[in-house]
Formats: structure tokens, sequence, C-alpha cells
């Protein structure tokens, strides 16, 4: 068998890898170990969230699919952040973990070019640090042109349960020891991560009574742009609960039997997604944690206490479970438990994903460090798009930092790398007002569209919507209140223009919104989608503006090119752990380098000047012309 | 560590002692190669080195082993007699030993990239090097011990406490945070407080840092260039009879006791003159007043109602007082520079006006920390205020680049270093 594109694992980066390669109409083939897995949930059961739900918008813009199965599936949405400004807004939906399965396995199902092998992947044929065929099992050989490596936690994976542990990548799933071994054989460098869960409840056993219920947002948000509320299920409530002094004092008494205290694992934690026993350790002021309750799925028997993640040993879990308001009978269906696996230095990749030393391999997901369905799926669709269009011989698809969180997360990892799981936050972007989930669509589908990703009956969506938008625009900035019209500006109650004001002016006043203006004025109001556009943009001119001018002043800084091969030991000035760190992740340009930790603003002073140097003695070179010396 | 460096530290010249500093990978076994001495951190030994044939120098050696010393690296200074042959055959063995000639800086710029000293306190090495008086150098050495830094730091933290809660609000907001607007507020207005009081400290940093401009102006032909060369005690203008002799400005480097002044000689200004070359003196003259620190205006009995018409830092000087007397009630100083009359006093008089109150600077600071300071100020300013739920991301906004702009002093801070920060203060994740 062979194929143009090879792609490594069933989670939420093969998944979207394996369908961006296929749209853009190479041959793909997906190897998975068991095809019932594809798409499977394996951390909490909710998708989105501030951060999150911006990779989600701009992965669905560039025609993936997780947003689309992310409405299929949602149970319960919220939008996050809705009474602060436009550009922090933030969708989330919890979603059942076998509807979205499901969704996403008949996505994969319906592409044209895709083909699903079960299996397992055992080795790799490399030669000349390029890669040609993977083994499947025993000896079932599949030539591949590129392959993309997308294995999770699956990487030498360890789980643990209080002094008990186990190979495997998730509780019933084995890990791959071979390919682990054979990754490790090559000079990638190697790190330790962990992750942990939270024991999973049978619903039956909760006092539901006493706890304090949380209902979906009224009208439901969707998460593709091309949903709409008739695709989504059944909606049901989330639930909210605390931990207690009693709760604390049981753990506090169980900290040497947990594996992580005891210093047996060696990965590191994500920081922010801390386990319960960490937050009551590190936190020790703190009397109480709050336990958000997620359904699992509509026909599913259990919950999802979010928040106690552990692998404190199974009677310390009972135990303190059992301590928390509403869970005091609470019957425990499966234990938490930490995973610790191996991840790859992310600077060791190109933007494509690509790995540097070897050619033709991409890596996407968990294996690059990162946590978080969203971001798998983000470098899924980045390294598939990039696998695709390098097979063919087209130019990559690589959005900038300046455009898309995709972008910021790419950048992020190619250039700082990280030491703890990776999660988006929109703090990590500088741009935040222009990069939000409502333009994410004007943001990328364009290109997308142009590097093959996306379907003509999505640009056609998409292009309509734009033209709909400019002439509503163009409507708005032609519709004047004038001093004389008493009867519309008393109708807002405002002050008599000094002059005649456009209704695009006007939106610029926060206390003014859309539907006032078009209530006041008697005129038609356009669609949902168009009118949050309008008004967010003429709100934020100010500082897009401001923001725009300095994404010009960055692109010029990012020409300022470092050439591939730079001799950094040329620097003068440079120490040599700067020299060393500047070679390992070989930035493209000054501002790449700005950002790589421990580079001081002197090394880079040290470095401008080189480059100018150079810059000049090239230039002269190339003034003196053919003339030779004698 | 680098390749050794090796440069002489004190003034170039003859004195009673020279020092030879060397700082790198190769100090120890230097050392032990002129001297046979082992490096031992934290002492001064003495010790002989032979230079040439039968020439042994007796030298004072400091051992100061990386990473505690000045550059982060095995540091020696080595004290011989204050020669230039000596110096120069010194680090010529230095040299040979492994070492390599030090460019400019080069001991502070190793300093600087080795974490040893931030960016602020680099700059204050050499204002300290360059300070121009007594005060400007108890201020640049308060810099370089990290007084300036330490002031910074200080604002800065205010500042993040104030982002912490505003970017938690934002990013975190569906975790259990609790984040109160009224604390945010009364963050801010801590912070704004602090920036108003450090960027008047700034200035105070700036000004006392900054170079002496004395201006010797006046109309033509009352003596200006011959106050000029008695108080630089040169020959340095052309003195004539004839009006206008001074075209171009001419400048010298004084010192009034512990303060370094420097001086202009202009063209008189001579509103009725026709001669165009004059006329452009006479303008150069102009803009020369105009930056000055402190204008000489120079009169004489032909010329008393002269006026530059100017109120601030002016000191009235009146000249020839050994063939007339000067005005009745002139409130300035009266000297005769031909016969070298009253100079004393008016040096006395520059130097109580150009010192000022400045010994109050808690650091040196400059131009660039200013600018920086300043559009800090700015973000402040366009800031929503209150900062509330509606606005939060705007503020947000606003703050971050007032954060990029101080962090700039001494180095900028990264989001993830950021999210670290909130991540210690929050207790967030389910």
């Amino acid at each position: 068998m062979k194929a143009d594109v090879i792609v490594i694992g069933g989670g939420h980066a093969g998944c979207e890898a394996a369908a961006a390669a296929a749209r853009i109409g190479v041959k793909t083939i997906l190897v998975t170990h068991k095809f019932e897995t594809i798409g499977q949930m394996s951390c909490n059961p909710a998708i989105g969230g501030v951060g999150k739900s911006h990779l989600v918008k701009e992965i669905d813009a560039a025609d993936g699919i997780m947003a689309r199965c992310a409405d299929r599936a949602a149970i319960h949405l919220k939008v996050l952040n809705s009474s602060k400004g436009q550009a922090v807004r933030a969708t989330r939906a919890q979603a059942d973990r076998e509807l979205y399965k499901k969704y996403v396995q008949k996505e994969l199902k319906n592409l044209d070019n895709l083909e699903i092998v079960e299996g397992e992947v055992t080795d790799f044929d490399i030669q000349n640090n390029q890669i040609g065929s993977v083994t499947v099992g025993e000896g079932k050989i599949l030539k591949a042109q590129k392959v993309i490596l997308t294995t999770g936690t699956f990487l030498n994976g360890k789980l643990f349960t209080g002094m008990d542990n186990n190979e495997g990548g998730r509780v019933g799933d084995n890990s791959s020891k071979k390919l682990a071994a054979k990754l490790r054989s090559i000079d990638f460098s190697v790190g330790r991560l962990k992750t942990g869960t939270p024991p999973r409840i049978h619903k039956e056993s909760i006092n539901w009574e006493i706890l304090e219920e949380q209902k979906g947002d009224v009208p439901r948000p969707t998460i593709s742009f091309l949903s709409d509320q008739s695709i989504h299920p059944e909606q049901v409530s989330c639930f909210i609960t605390r931990t207690n002094e009693k709760t604390h004092e049981i753990i506090i008494g169980d900290l040497d039997r947990s594996p992580m205290f005891s210093g047996k694992i060696e990965g590191v934690g994500p920081r922010y997604c801390p386990s319960i026993e960490d937050k009551i350790f590190r936190f020790k002021d703190k009397k109480s944690h709050q336990i958000f309750i997620e359904p699992e799925g509509l026909n599913s028997d259990l919950i999802y206490p979010n928040g106690i993640s552990t692998s404190l040993p199974k009677d310390c879990q009972e135990k303190f479970v059992r301590s928390i308001e509403g869970f005091e009978s609470a019957q425990i269906t499966q234990y938490g438990y930490a995973v610790e696996y191996d991840f790859f230095d992310p600077r060791e990749l190109h933007e494509t994903l690509e790995t540097r030393k070897i050619k033709n391999l991409y890596f996407a997901g968990q294996i690059n460090g990162t946590t978080g369905y969203e971001e798998a799926a983000a470098q899924g669709l980045v390294a598939g798009a990039n696998a695709a269009l390098s097979f063919l011989g087209k130019d990559p698809w690589t959005p900038g930092r300046e455009e898309s969180y995709l972008g910021v997360l790419i950048d992020d990892l190619v250039t700082l790398g990280t030491k703890e799981p990776y999660r988006m936050f929109t703090s990590r972007s500088e741009h935040r007002l222009i990069l939000r989930e409502d333009n994410a669509d004007q943001r990328i589908t364009e290109k997308a569209y142009k590097a093959g990703l996306v379907s003509e009956g999505r640009y056609k969506i998409f292009s309509e919507k734009i033209n709909k938008i400019i002439k509503e625009k163009g409507k708005l900035a032609k519709l004047f209140l004038r001093p004389e019209d008493e009867k519309i500006y008393s109708a807002l109650k405002i002050k008599e223009p000094k002059s005649a004001t456009s209704f695009l002016d006007l939106l610029k006043r926060p206390e003014l919104d859309f539907y006032d203006l078009a209530r006041a004025f008697s005129i038609e109001i356009p669609e949902n989608d168009i009118v949050f556009d309008i008004e967010t943009n003429q709100r934020y001119s100010g500082y897009i503006k401001r923001q725009m001018d300095e994404i010009e002043k960055m692109k010029k800084n990012r020409n300022a090119h470092i050439p591939s091969n730079f001799d950094y030991s040329s620097v003068k000035g440079l120490s040599a752990e700067i020299t060393q760190k500047l070679s390992k992740v070989e930035p493209k340009t000054l501002a790449q380098a700005w950002r790589i930790p421990g580079i001081t603003p002197a090394a880079i002073s040290a470095l401008m000047v080189c480059l100018k140097r150079n810059e000049k003695e090239t230039a002269d070179k190339n003034a003196r012309g053919s003339i030779r010396e004698p | 560590m680098e390749q050794a460096i090796v440069a002489c530290s004190t003034p170039q010249g003859r004195g009673a002692i020279s020092v030879v500093r060397i700082s790198g990978k190769e100090v120890k076994s230097i050392i032990y190669g002129l001297f046979s001495l082992k490096f031992d951190h934290g002492t001064s030994k003495v010790a002989e080195t032979s230079l040439s044939e039968g020439f042994n120098e007796k030298c004072l050696i400091s051992c100061f082993e990386g990473p505690a010393s000045y550059t982060g690296e095995d540091v020696a200074e080595i004290s011989c007699h204050g020669n230039p042959l000596i110096v120069r055959a010194l680090i010529q063995k230095c040299i040979k030993l492994g070492a390599k000639n030090a460019n400019p800086g080069e001991f502070t710029q190793r300093a600087f990239l080795n974490n040893k000293i931030d960016l602020a306190q680099s700059e204050a090495v050499i204002d300290l090097i360059n300070a121009s008086s007594g005060a400007a150098m108890v201020a640049a050495s308060k810099s370089v011990s990290g007084n300036f830094g330490k002031n910074v730091d200080k604002i800065l933290e205010k500042l993040r406490k104030v982002r912490i809660l505003v970017e938690s609000s934002i990013d975190f907001s569906d975790q259990d945070t609790n984040i109160d607007f009224m604390q945010i507020n009364s963050l801010f207005n801590d912070f704004r407080c602090l920036l108003g009081d450090f960027d008047a400290r700034i200035e105070e940093g700036i000004r006392i840092m900054s170079e002496h401009r004395v201006v010797v102006a006046g109309p033509p032909n009352v003596g200006k260039s011959s106050i000029m060369n008695i108080l630089s005690g040169e020959e340095a203008s052309i003195v004539t009879e004839i009006k206008g002799t001074t075209r171009d400005p001419i400048y010298k480097k004084i010192q009034i006791k512990d303060l370094q002044v420097d001086i202009y000689d202009t063209a008189g200004i001579n509103e009725e003159t026709r001669d165009e070359i004059e006329k452009l003196g006479i303008d150069k003259s102009r803009s020369l007043i105009e930056g000055a620190d402190l204008i000489l205006e120079v009169v004489d009995s032909e010329n008393k109602d002269f006026s530059l018409k100017k109120d601030e830092n002016i000191l009235k000087v009146f000249n020839k007082s050994d063939i007339s007397d000067p005005p009745k009630g002139f409130s300035g100083v009266v000297v005769s520079a031909l016969e070298k009359r009253n100079i004393g006093a008016l040096e006395e008089k520059i130097y109580e006006l150009l010192s000022g109150d400045g010994t109050n600077a808690l650091f040196s600071a400059r131009e660039r920390h200013r600018n920086l300071v300043k559009k800090a100020f700015l973000e402040i300013d366009s800031c929503p205020d209150p900062i509330d739920m509606k606005n939060v991301d705007i503020a947000a906004e606003h703050l971050k680049l007032a954060d990029i702009f101080l962090g700039d002093i001494k180095s900028p801070m990264s989001a993830d270093d950021f999210l670290g920060e909130i991540f210690s203060t929050f207790c967030i994740g389910k």
C-alpha cells in the first residue's frame, strides 16, 4: 500500500491532519490502533473556552472538522466573558463524548481521498534523513511521501494511580513503546510531561438537589460559522460544588502516597491545570476549590468532576471525593490517574511542523508539548495542510501570529519551545483586539481557500457575508444624523449633534448600540453576525488601527532576515550560551530571535549590528560588480 | 566562559599605579604563568613577574572567581607601577598567555551578557565613568548598585499586580478567581501615583547627569572672548579691538571645583550688521543661547542697556571695571577681564548656579529612560478610568503597552513569564 500522506494517530491532531490533507486532494491514510477510538475525548468533555475557542473558530474558518462536530455534540453552550467587550468573548460547549466521536468518524469516512487503516505503527524507514515508509504491526509496510506523527500521550506513556503504575497512553489503551524507542534512537531532544484526569462518578450516586445548577445560554451560540441552533442535540445543565476543609485534610494526610510528591513522576505538569493535591499544597490559604460537574453525555451514566484531577491512591480518592458536598455517597466508576509521556522539543520543527532533522516527517499535537484538544487540532490542520501542499510542490500555508492564534501557537512552539504542557490563552497574543472569535473567517478563510483547504460551498457563503458587510457599511456611512433630526437624537437620548454624523461614526460611542440606532433611524436590521461585525469594528476602530500599525512595524522587523546557516559564532559579543540557543532555534528573523528565552537585549543589538554589516558588505560587493580585482 | 580579555583599566599615562584587568576562561592559567601564583578567590597577593631580561615587576594581584566577579567570569586585577611601558609589557605577556585585547566597554558587556547587571545598570557604569560633577557621581553610583533598577522593579511590580487581575478576568473568567474591579481600580491608582513620582525623579536623574553648558553672549566687543580665555586658562579665542572678530562659536571644557563645564564663546549680537558671514554667526549664537544651561550676559558701560530679554538661566556680567563703573543697581558680577579682577567671584557664582540642589537625586537616568516612562504615561492616561467589565479588554491593551515600555528600561518580560505570575497568584485550573 502507498499514500501521499500518512497520518499516525486518530486523536484530535490526527483527525484534523488527515482531513486537511484529504481536502487539499492528496491520497491520505490514517493509521490508528482502533477505529472506534477515533475522535475520542480522553480528558474533559468540553470544547472551547477563552483562547481555545479562538483556535477552534480558526480551524473552522479553514473548513476543519472540529467545530462542526462540536456543534452536533454540544449539550450545553455558553459564551464566556459575555458581559465584557466583544473582543474577548469566547464560546464553550460541553460535548456528548459519544456523539462527538460519531460525527468525527462520519466526517472522516465521507472524505474521498482518505483511507483508514487499523493497527499499531511499529517502525519507520528512514534513509538519508528522509522518511520513506512506515511499518504497521508485524510487517505491513506502507510507503509514504509524507508522514505526520500525532501520537498524543502514547509515546512511553505511563499511568499512575497512587504508587501503582502501568504502561499505557490512556486507561484501556496500550502505549507505543516500539515507536518511542525508534524515535529516541533518532537524535530528537526528548522531554517528559504529565497530565492528569479526575475520577469519574456515577450520575445516580450524586445528590443533585443540593448542588448549584448552571444552565446553558439562551439563545444558544454556535461554534462553527456555518452551524445554526437546529443541529444541537438536547440541552442539559452543569452543576457546581466545592471542596472543603475536610477534603483538604484527607488529601494532605495522604500526600506521601501521591506519585508526584514522592518523586515517582519526573514529568512537568501544566501550571494552570494542577491536580487537586497540587492546588491544596500550593495554595494553603485557600479553604475551598470549585468543582465544575460536567455531563459526559446524554446517554452516559457518568459525570466528569472538573477540578479534582488526581493521582492519589484509590482508597484516598474514595475518601476525599465523599467528603465533598453532593458526593457523599458517590460511586467512582473509574479512578483518577496521571499520565506521563514523551514529547519532543518543538524548537526542532519548521513553521510547517516538519521536523528539521528528518525530511517529510511532521509532528502535531501533544507530541510537541501542547495540551488540549483545540491546540492539538490546530497543529493537525497546519501539519496536514503543509504535508499535502509540500507533496504537491505548492507554497506552504503558515498563518502568522499577527493574523491568528494558529500563528501564535506555532510561532510560540517553534521559537520558544515549552517547559510545561502548552495551552492557549488570549494573553499570549500581542493583538487580542484583532484576533477575535467573530472575525476568524475574515482572517483565515481567504488564504485557506487559496491553499485548497476550503470547499467551494463554504467559500461562497463567506464571500456573500463579506459582500453584505461591505454593502451594509457603505449604506451606513451615508446615513447621517443631522442637527435638524430632533426626533432621532431625542429617541437616542443624546445631545443635538454639532454637525452631520454618520451612523457608522455614531457606533463608535460606547453608549449607543446598533439595534437602538437602527430603530431610531427606522432602518432594516441585517443578520446578527453582520451587526456584530460592523459594531465591533467601529467600536474598536481606534485600537484596531493602532494594532495594525504595530503589525506593520512588526512585519518590518520580521523582514530583518537572518540567513539560514548563519554562523552565530562569528557575531562579536555573543556568549557561548546564547550562540548555542540561537544555533538551535535558527530564527529566521530578528523578531523571532528576540522572543527566544534568555536572549538579552545586548545580544539582539550585537546580532543586528552584524546583520547590517553583512548586508552592507554584500551590497558593496554587488556594487563593485564584475570588475575583477588584480 | 569566553576567551580572556585584557586591558588597562586606569587612564593612560604615568601615575603611581596602573591596573591591568583580565577576565575570561584563561585567567587562572595566565596568573599562574605570570606569577607562579595559585588563583584564590577574594585574595590580594604580592608577587613578581619578569617583563624583560633582568627586569622584574612587583605587582599586587586581586583574584575574583566567576560567577562572583564583575563580569561573572574569572577576573584578576593586577596593580603595577604606573608607567605605560610596564603596562604595555604586562599586557603583551597576558596576550602571549592566551588573552586578547578587550574592546571598549567589553568588561561591562560581559557582565551584562552574563546577567550580572541589567541594561540600566550597564548604562549607569558608563554614566559613572563620565559623571561631570560630584553630585552626578553619587547619583550614578547609586544606579550602578541597582537603585534605579530597584525603583523600576517597584513600579513594574505595582503595574503587574493590576495586570494580573485584569488579564485573569479575561482569560480565566470561567474560573473560581473572584476578580474585584474595586481592587483593580485602587491598585491602578496606586500605580499611577507611583509612576508620576518616578517620572519626576527621572527628570532629576537626567538633569544631574547632563553636561553643563555655559554660553558667553552679549553685544560685540564687550570682552566676551577675554572672559572665555580667562575662565579656560588659555588663548582659546582670538581677541582684537575689531567688532565681530568671533564668528564661529568657540568651545572649551573647563573645570570649576568638582564640576565640568562646557563653555562657548559666541559671536556678538549686532542687529545692524550687513556682513552675511557675521549674520550667520549671530544666528548660531542665538541657537546656542536657547540650549544653554547658563548664559553669561556680558555688557560694558557702552552697552549697559543691552539685554537678551531672557529671565531664566542668566548671569549678568559687567566687564571692563578697570575703566568704568557699572550702572547703579547692577545685579550681576562685576569683573575686569583685562586685569583679571573678580574672576574668582564669577567662577563661584557659575558653580552655585549650575550645581543647584542636585545632591537629592536618588539615581542617575538617561533620555532613553525618560522617553520610555513618557510613553508608559501616555498609555496610562488613555486607559479607561475607572476600569470596569465593559472596558477591561481595552484597559488590558493600555496596561500591556505600559508594561512593555517600562520593561524595556531593564529587560522586557515575555507573555509566558507573565502567565507564570498569574498562576502563582491564583489557583487556576479546573
